[in-house]
Order: structure tokens, then C-alpha cells, then sequence
């Protein structure tokens, strides 16, 4: 029987899980007590809950303008802005108020209905200055990294384990967002199926990983039952109208933290906007299915 | 589908009766065998079980209209009933529509000849000599807890009951509760690693106290016994010392040591036992079971969590948390794929962006019997152990060192020492 580690842990609201084959136990726990590690001083900094992250300090602020932050926050708010332009603001880490309220409402909410809230919204409020510090145009503008804090974690476990010299492992940050380092020992990737949620357990397709990231998201979500339950927290900050059918994007990419920006904004975006953007960048793969009868898949491709 | 559900009678001893023949049972649970034997039940009048119950207060009324719920299926007869208080022996009568016969003086009903087993619920300070004398008239005892007011009647009591060679069960309900059965057998069997540390609290936010008849104040010390010294250690003996039995229970162990505070800082109405107490019970491992209890405030209620380096049990609310969360079945194929050199896919990708709070491990049930009556079944074991003629002595034992530690922890606040289990009193 050939030697797998296997390692668990809770973080970021999900469970993340540590595969890695053909490692001795005791070099595995070490690799994973500092992947835990590593895991959990990314969320003490991005956590939108813990009262003593630096995401919950910025959000509860008793300032605008020019706010110290670290080094580290400032180079992701770097990187967020970037993929918001990218995205054409389909990407925003500043919506967790607009999701608050329509979830509260508990009711798909109309473009006009949403308009007429009161909050603020918007990443062009954020500014980073040369001095890295960061400047919020509205005091009421709030950061929130739920849909960064996974794939920036997987990237920066890929390091950890090159680090070890590990050379294959499979890592999976609530089965949302996975981490394929080399392959499977005994084959050229690691492949991974893609759910279909109308016929639980089966996939609706293979994807083939092989130091690659996917990520997935989905504007709805899944009953105890199976069946379909609608979520409606993913809204278009530009319109501000919610997608009405139910859909699931799968991103891959060298870079977790592509796949997982790119899932969530994809999930906005039609087949033109989507094939616009893939056209400046390389390596992307996108498997798009729209939950109507039947599943109707659409795959993306990038340059390659 | 409700994530618990109550579990018939039939369930619940099918699932009694697979824990007992666990490989931990022996040692964690051994009086769980009485429920699987149904030969104990006899239906013939000669093999009819008569108990007498002594103190018909709250308590007692409670035990005894449990025991009237199963007097027909298990062959037993509430053949005398006791209270020196004339309103409580009425209602005694009454609820045994005047079948049982009726005392004002419990050595009077131990001379009857036709008793088997006796009931004590009376007040704390009375529970040793009618123990030590029921157990000397040849009769079975079920005594609520605590056992005594100090640890040489606690101890008469368990010598006696070896002497006389009969059974002296104490009320320690949550030894029956299917809660705690499985979340023990879950702890023997190494779910929750090893033990590091016990905590356990129960608070209440009211002052004990029960009405006088006819605000006749010469009834106080009668009606309010548990907040005088002479009579009761208040919050020790009332409250912890079942918790203190449920960490010994998940420890297989007995304290080696308790050094604790407590004061009256909040009902100062007269009262001799504290309102509020803390204490910690070091065990032989190392392990420390910290304790307290209050009556000024009740936000937190009441709980007692095992804390493992695999995981957590919080017994009231029947919850088993894993350190590590349940790995997903794409994982465990994945796992034996490669460990069975199998090169295949995995269905794993696809779940939705989720926003941190959405997901957050709220623990697995330990047990879907969630609202089995413990109390009913504790008084169906006592019943079915008299009519065995004995019960597994870890039941005593649990009795013995709850009631011994919480009476060891009452004098090392009060004297503010740490205390060690005096010689002669290891069992």
C-alpha cells in the first residue's frame, strides 16, 4: 500500500484539507503544522469577524485618510484594485454591506429596489497612497477578503511546499478551492471532477491539474435535500442586479488567487466579456455550467 | 430532517445493548447489561419488587411517579411510602391511591417485612442513618445524592453497604442518560485523544429558596435545609457533585487533590453556603477539572466539556466537536486511490463562494436519544439490580467519590488549603 498524509484542519469558515503522497508521517505533520500556521496568520489579517484582525481594525476605523496598514494588506489591496480593473469592477471586495442587506431581505431584490439602500459601496472610494497608507473616500466603506482569502492562502502553501521539496499534493481549502501541486503518483495530473449539482455525486466534467489551482463559484447554493437553493450573495456591483439563473464558474490557473478572483467575477460575465478578458492572460482555463432542464456547459479557454 | 430525534423505548435499548457490548462497556458502563436482560422481569406476585420511599418532597414525589410508570411492566408495587411532614405523607398516599402504606417514622416502615428496596429523598443531612439502617434491616437502597453531609457518613455508608452485601445506588441520573453513555463510550474509545482538561459550571439565577407553609417561620430550616451549614454544603452537594462524577467518569479516575474559593457576595439573606463557588480537582495525570457554580446569574446555565487533543464534548447540549473536521468522501477517495495505486477522478470542485460566517462547524450530535427520561431509567435499573440481588459496585463507587470530593472541595474553601483524600478513605 503505498504512503498518502492526510491532514485537516478548520479555517476561514470552511475545513481545509492536506493530501500529500509518498512522505513519512512525522515530515508530513511538520510541513502541515506550518501550513496551519501560515493558514491561520493570513486569516488574523484578512478576517472580517476577528475583532483583532487588521481587516476588522481598517473596517471599524476612526479615520479616512491616510491609515497605516501593513505592508502585507497594502500589497493585497494592491492586488485586489488591479483585478477589479481587470474585471471592470465585477470583482469588488467592498459589497459585504449590499449582500447584508439583501440577505436580510431574504428576497431577490430588484436593480431599483438595491439602488435605493443606503450604503456604500465601490473599490474606485479605495486609494493607496505612496506611503502605503490608504485613504477611503466614504467612512462607511468597509473591506471584506471572502472571496481573496483562499486562493492567496493556496498560494502561498505552494511555497511552503516547494520549500519541503515536495513535489506532489493536493490541497483542498473547503472543496471550493484546490491546490493540485505535480500529480498524482501514478498518473501525469491530478484530476479533479466538477460536480453536478442536478445528479449529486456525479461529475459533470474532468478537469486535469498538474501545478494548477481551480476554483469555483456558484450563485447558488445546495440544499440538505440536493436540490437547488438560491443564494443571493453575489450581485453585480455594477448594475446591481443579482443573476437570475442558476450558474457555477470553475477557474484554472498557475495562480490560486487568479482562479479564485477570476471565479467570482466570471460568474457576472457573459461569454464576450469573459473570452475579453482571457485574451490577456495565458494559462486560464473556464468551465462555465448554467443549471437549466438540463446542465449547459461552456468552456473558456485563454492563451495558451 | 431534524438533526436529532427522540428515539423510541425499542432504539434505545437496542442502542443500550450494542454500548454494552462495546469493548469499553466493561469498563466505563458495566450496569448497562441490566437493560438487555429481560429474564429479570418476573410477573408473578412472589416475584413482584416493593419498594418503600422515604421523604415525599419535590424529589421524592418526582421518583416516585417515574416508578409508577413502569409498575405494571416490571412486576413492582410502591408498597410504603414516608414523610414526618404530614401534608407530603398525604400526598404520598394519595399518589399511590392509597395502595402503599403510609409512616411518619422511616425505622417504622424498615420493620416491615414486606419491603425489598427503599428510596431516600430526603434532605441531605438525614441520608446516612437511614441509609446505614435501611442497609442493616437487609433492604436495598437508592439514595439521592450527595450520599452525606460529611465524609465519615459517607463513608459508614459505603461500608455498610459492603457489609450488609446490598445494593446502594445513588442518584446519579446522568450515568443513565443516553447522552452521556454514548459520549462516554466515544471518550474510553479515544475519539477526544487524550484528556487534557474538564471544565464544568452550573448556574442559576435565583436564591433557593422554597415558601413556608403559612410563612411559618419555625419551618425554615426544614424547608430551606440546603442553605445551612448544619444540614447542607449548598452549591457542592446540590449541583457539582453530579459533575463531579461525570469528570471522574470521563477520567476513570478520582481526584488526587481540590483547592477552591467561594463566598456569599450576592444573597445575603441570612444564608450559611455560598452562593457563588470555584474550585479545581487536580487528577493523578495531571489533569485539572476546573469547576464553578453560582445562583446570581444564569446566561451560561450549565455544562460540563471534556477537552481532548482530538476534540471537545459538551455533554448538556450533546455535542461532540473534532478538532479536525470530518474529511469530505472526495478526500477518502482520493486517499485510497493512492494508496491502492488507483489513477482516477475525483468529484470534489464546485461548491459555491461562500462568506466566512456561512460556514462554521457548529459540532456533531453525540447522541439522537436526547430526551430519554435518565431519572426513569436509573429507578429501572434499581428495580431490576434488586431483583438480580446486586449491582455492578463501579456504580457505588461513582456515588462514593462524587459525594467524597464535593464534601473535600466544601472544606478546602473553607479553609482555604489544598486538600488531599484523607488515609482510609480509598475504596
Amino acid at each position: 500500500m503505498n504512503k498518502v498524509y492526510h491532514n485537516s484542519f478548520f479555517a476561514m469558515g470552511t475545513r481545509f484539507n492536506t493530501v500529500i503522497p509518498d512522505i513519512d508521517f512525522e515530515h508530513g505533520d511538520k510541513i502541515f503544522f506550518n501550513i496551519q500556521k501560515e493558514v491561520n496568520r493570513i486569516e488574523s489579517i484578512l478576517s472580517y469577524f476577528n475583532r483583532t484582525s487588521e481587516v476588522y481594525k481598517l473596517n471599524h476605523r476612526n479615520k479616512n485618510n491616510s491609515i497605516p496598514i501593513s505592508s502585507e494588506l497594502f500589497n493585497i489591496l494592491d492586488i485586489c484594485l488591479n483585478y477589479n480593473k481587470l474585471t471592470e469592477g465585477a470583482f469588488d471586495i467592498t459589497l459585504r454591506p449590499v449582500i447584508e442587506q439583501l440577505e436580510e431581505s431574504e428576497k431577490i431584490l430588484s436593480g431599483d429596489e438595491i439602488k435605493n439602500k443606503p450604503f456604500s459601496y465601490g473599490m474606485d472610494k479605495i486609494k493607496l497612497n505612496e506611503d502605503e497608507t490608504i485613504t477611503f473616500a466614504d467612512e462607511y466603506l468597509t473591506v471584506d477578503f471572502g472571496g481573496f482569502g483562499k486562493g492567496y492562502s493556496l498560494d502561498k502553501i505552494k511555497t511552503i511546499l516547494l520549500n519541503y521539496n515536495v513535489k506532489n499534493a493536493f490541497i483542498s481549502f473547503g472543496e471550493s478551492s484546490i491546490l493540485a501541486l505535480g500529480s498524482q503518483p501514478i498518473g501525469n495530473c491530478w484530476k479533479v471532477g466538477i460536480n453536478n449539482y442536478q445528479s449529486p455525486g456525479s461529475s459533470i466534467t474532468t478537469i486535469e491539474l498538474n501545478n494548477e489551482s481551480i476554483s469555483s463559484s456558484a450563485n447558488f447554493s445546495i440544499s440538505d435535500d440536493g436540490s437547488f437553493r438560491r443564494k443571493i450573495n453575489v450581485i453585480d456591483p455594477r448594475t446591481q442586479v443579482q443573476a437570475v439563473s442558476n450558474k457555477s464558474v470553475t477557474v484554472k490557473s498557475s495562480s490560486a488567487i487568479e482562479a479564485e478572483i477570476l471565479s467570482t467575477a466570471f460568474l457576472l460575465m457573459n461569454e464576450q466579456k469573459i473570452l475579453k478578458i482571457l485574451d490577456g492572460l495565458k494559462g486560464i482555463s473556464v468551465v462555465e455550467v448554467i443549471y437549466n432542464d438540463e446542465p449547459v456547459i461552456n468552456f473558456y479557454n485563454g492563451e495558451n | 430532517m431534524k438533526e436529532y430525534f427522540i428515539q423510541s423505548r425499542r432504539a434505545f435499548l437496542k442502542r443500550i445493548s450494542i454500548l454494552a457490548g462495546s469493548s469499553v462497556a466493561a469498563l466505563s458502563m458495566p450496569w448497562l447489561n441490566i437493560f438487555g436482560d429481560t429474564n429479570s422481569i418476573g410477573k408473578t406476585s412472589t416475584d413482584k419488587v416493593r419498594i418503600g420511599i422515604i421523604g415525599i418532597g419535590d424529589r421524592g414525589k418526582a421518583l416516585l411517579l417515574n416508578i409508577k410508570e413502569f409498575m405494571d411492566i416490571l412486576n413492582v408495587e410502591i408498597t410504603a411510602v414516608c414523610d414526618d411532614y404530614e401534608p407530603h405523607l398525604q400526598l404520598g398516599m394519595e399518589l399511590t391511591e392509597g395502595k402503599a402504606k403510609g409512616f411518619n417514622d422511616y425505622r417504622r416502615m424498615l420493620e416491615m417485612k414486606e419491603l425489598d428496596g427503599v428510596i431516600i429523598a430526603t434532605p441531605l443531612h438525614e441520608h446516612a442513618r437511614m441509609t446505614v439502617d435501611s442497609l442493616t434491616m437487609g433492604l436495598h437502597v437508592f439514595c439521592e445524592k450527595a450520599m452525606a453531609r460529611n465524609i465519615d457518613d459517607v463513608k459508614l455508608m459505603y461500608d455498610t453497604h459492603i457489609k450488609s452485601n446490598r445494593i446502594l445506588q445513588i442518584g446519579l441520573q446522568r450515568m443513565f442518560n443516553p447522552v452521556y453513555l454514548e459520549g462516554i463510550e466515544k471518550i474510553y474509545k479515544g475519539d477526544l485523544g487524550q484528556i487534557t482538561q474538564i471544565r464544568a459550571y452550573w448556574h442559576r439565577n435565583n436564591n433557593w429558596r422554597r415558601p413556608l407553609p403559612n410563612n411559618d417561620a419555625s419551618f425554615e430550616k426544614r424547608v430551606n435545609w440546603r442553605l445551612y451549614d448544619e444540614f447542607s454544603a449548598g452549591l457542592l452537594t446540590e449541583l457539582a457533585s453530579h459533575q463531579i462524577q461525570v469528570a471522574n467518569w470521563a477520567l476513570n479516575s478520582e481526584p488526587v487533590s481540590v483547592m477552591g474559593t467561594g463566598s456569599i457576595n450576592y444573597w445575603k439573606d441570612g444564608r450559611e453556603v455560598y452562593d457563588n463557588i470555584a474550585c479545581i480537582f487536580s487528577y493523578p495525570d495531571g489533569t485539572q477539572f476546573i469547576y464553578d457554580s453560582m445562583i446570581s446569574n444564569k446566561h451560561y446555565g450549565l455544562e460540563e466539556q471534556i477537552l481532548g487533543n482530538k476534540g471537545t464534548i459538551e455533554f448538556e447540549v450533546n455535542k461532540f466537536y473534532s478538532e479536525t473536521p470530518p474529511t469530505p468522501p472526495a478526500i477518502l477517495q482520493l486517499i485510497n486511490d493512492i494508496e491502492k495505486g488507483i489513477f482516477d477522478s475525483i468529484p470534489i470542485g464546485g461548491a459555491s463562494w461562500v462568506p466566512e460566517t456561512a460556514v462554521q462547524y457548529k459540532g456533531e450530535y453525540i447522541s439522537g436519544n436526547y430526551r430519554m427520561d435518565e431519572t426513569k431509567l436509573q429507578l429501572e435499573a434499581f428495580v431490576k439490580f434488586i431483583r438480580e440481588g446486586r449491582a455492578p459496585e463501579m456504580l457505588t463507587r461513582h456515588g462514593y467519590y462524587s459525594s467524597l470530593w464535593c464534601l473535600l472541595a466544601e472544606q478546602a474553601i473553607k479553609t482555604g488549603t489544598t486538600l488531599k483524600l484523607p488515609d482510609g478513605y480509598s475504596i
